[in-house]
């Protein structure tokens, strides 16, 4: 019965809104191509110093800068450093950066986002009205007042990390708001809502339950790209000497010390800034098409 | 729409004050004595130093001082370069910045805005991949990125261009092709999105069975609805031509105002780090704001329902 009837079979289960986009986005073939080049970067950085014959912090002063060679393929920094592993270690700073402050970015704007739109009417109102006016607000001057504020209590490396992570992530989460609240908002009005409510369930447990998970598709595609939006604000603080500081490194540490040397050793510059800019390219792209591909409407900055 | 001018205006003044409130709170609670870092210093300079900087009064004292003189447009004295006030800071320092992200906004508009409408009218055709695909790339190179690339391209390698200072004009195009190639990027995928929709529109396609040219249908028809994307980014846009000023301010070594704020923070001179946050603060808002007017006049369906 079951061998003499395959199609019927597959008809009944139909295709899932998952299926259905991964058939669409494996059609692009722009975001594919840029999805794996971004694992393969990610994966480098996590794994690469394990195999690599050099350490992040062994200097050679007898070397000093070399430019690219077999024994070293990035070449080496002022201290002898090699600049491979530099650059993976560095990225798996930028990266923990991106993701983390991501994720707390999301967390936030769903929440804040999914109330919003689940209680409507004038609390709605004021909560989106709130996000209004934190939209006008130079954010990045305050992710710097911050670090000026925090600074004595900044003593360890890991902590300013931390206060990283947050002010980045604390910044980023109005637009995942905005489109949240859109979504759920529409959502709120269906039937399902309607019948989980007469069910006498608590509004906490329909947002986050019933409603929440309805938001997957936006959530997904708004936080790929919030990724590099993330990145780049990392790494435009640590360029600026107010990031990420030595002895740690991230992309955008390189750079500056790239860029402070690239007359004569250019490929310290060089090295970084193509490894964070083909990133930066390939999560763009692949933001663009999960959009295209989960048809997420308003999912544009 | 008066109204819902007067409406916004009174909340970006709200806003402004909120914020500085903030920005001053914040310097105010950074714990440690400004003075107190100079190992030279005794405790009666640093006394002494207090007193004439006024931090020696309440923090309310202060606070209403600090209004009162913000709205003469003072913010007190550098706490680092001896007799220099902020505002003379700002005043010196302002209309460079302010002419470089002018420069790099027009930078932005006139490659990323022609690229976008010219990839639409040519939707899913090589000529609409290859322009795209080109002005993307700026989406990679962010004004950190772009900046010392340049500078190593086309001043140390090329020597077309000086990579420091500002004494020719040309001394101009870098800084402000640095910027400005980043948020073309953005413009081009607005532009483009925007004009898509409005060439599928209805009344696009009743002009071309009327017979209007295509470039007319383009250029009057739907050019006006299509841009509306493009100036909804300019107030984000505006925000980020800041952010981009303090790095390039830095890598093209720009006697600008970006530069005076980074080094204020490095170097915890307060007075100018407040005075700067508070003028950037409320520059951004007003502009916000000047946006936001002019998408409601230009676009009708905001105009007519009360925004």
């Amino acid at each position: 019965m079951k061998s003499a009837h395959p199609n019927i079979e597959s008809f009944e289960h139909g295709t899932s809104l998952w299926v259905d986009a991964w058939h669409r986005f494996r059609q692009n073939w722009l975001a594919v191509l840029c999805g794996i080049m971004f694992l393969a970067i990610a994966l480098t950085c996590f794994l690469g110093p394990l195999v690599s014959p050099y350490s992040e912090s062994l200097t050679d002063l007898a070397l000093k800068a070399t430019p690219p060679s077999r024994d070293h393929w990035f070449g080496t920094d002022q201290l002898g450093r090699d600049l491979l592993v530099r650059v993976l270690y560095g990225g798996q700073i930028s990266l923990a950066v991106g993701l983390l402050a991501s994720l707390v970015s999301v967390i936030i704007g769903v929440a804040y986002g999914a109330t919003a739109g689940y209680l409507g009417g004038k609390t709605d109102d004021a909560m989106m009205r709130f996000v209004d006016v934190l939209f006008g607000i130079p954010f990045i001057i305050f992710v710097i007042l911050l670090r000026v504020v925090l600074a004595p209590y900044l003593d360890s490396s890991g902590k300013r990390l931390l206060v990283l992570f947050l002010a980045i992530g604390v910044v980023e989460w109005l637009t995942m708001a905005r489109i949240v609240r859109g979504v759920v908002l529409s959502l709120s009005k269906m039937e399902f809502t309607e019948a989980a409510r007469s069910l006498g369930l608590s509004s906490r447990r329909i947002i986050f339950h019933h409603l929440v998970p309805n938001t997957l598709g936006h959530v997904i595609v708004y936080a790929t790209l919030t990724v590099p939006a993330v990145m780049l604000t990392e790494a435009v603080l640590s360029f600026l000497g107010l990031g990420v500081e030595p002895p740690q490194s991230s992309w955008g540490l390189l750079i500056k010390e790239g860029t402070a040397a690239m007359e004569t050793f250019p490929w310290l510059l060089i090295f970084p800034a193509l490894f964070f800019s083909v990133s930066m390219f390939c999560l763009n792209f692949v933001g663009d098409g999960l959009r295209d591909a989960l048809d997420v409407k308003g999912a544009k900055d | 729409m008066v109204r819902y001018i007067i409406k916004r205006f009174v909340q970006s003044l709200l806003v402004i004050w909120a914020v500085v409130t903030a920005a001053f709170f914040m310097i105010k609670a950074t714990p440690g004595n400004p003075f107190a870092s100079d190992k030279a210093s005794t405790k009666f300079v640093v006394e002494q130093n207090m007193k004439i900087y006024g931090l020696d009064k309440p923090l309310s004292v202060q606070y209403v001082r600090f209004w009162n003189n913000a709205l003469q447009g003072e913010f007190g004295y550098s706490f680092k370069y001896e007799g220099r006030s902020v505002r003379e800071i700002i005043a010196d320092s302002f209309p460079t910045s302010l002419k470089l992200g002018l420069l790099a906004l027009a930078f932005a508009v006139l490659w990323g805005v022609p690229i976008g409408v010219y990839a639409a009218v040519r939707q899913n055709t090589w000529q609409d991949f290859l322009p795209m695909g080109l002005a993307m790339l700026g989406v990679g190179l962010p004004s950190f990125v772009m900046g010392p690339l340049l500078a190593l391209l086309f001043g140390l390698k090329l020597g077309w261009f000086n990579v420091a200072g500002l004494t020719d004009w040309s001394d101009w195009v870098l800084p402000s092709a640095t910027i400005g190639f980043f948020y073309a990027a953005y413009f081009a995928r607005m532009a483009r999105g925007g004009m898509l929709e409005t060439l599928s529109q209805d009344f696009v396609r009743t002009a071309k069975a009327k017979g209007v040219p295509g470039w007319r249908i383009v250029m009057f028809h739907a050019l006006r609805g299509g841009l509306l994307p493009v100036l909804s980014f300019l107030g984000p846009a505006l925000a980020g031509l800041v952010v981009g000023s303090f790095v390039v301010e830095t890598v093209f070594l720009i006697p600008g105002l970006g530069q005076h704020f980074t080094e204020a923070a490095l170097n915890k001179d307060y007075s100018v780090v407040l005075g700067t946050a508070a003028f950037y603060c409320t520059l951004l808002v007003l502009a916000n704001f000047l946006v936001d007017i002019l998408q409601v006049w230009l676009n009708p369906r905001l105009r007519f329902s009360d925004a």
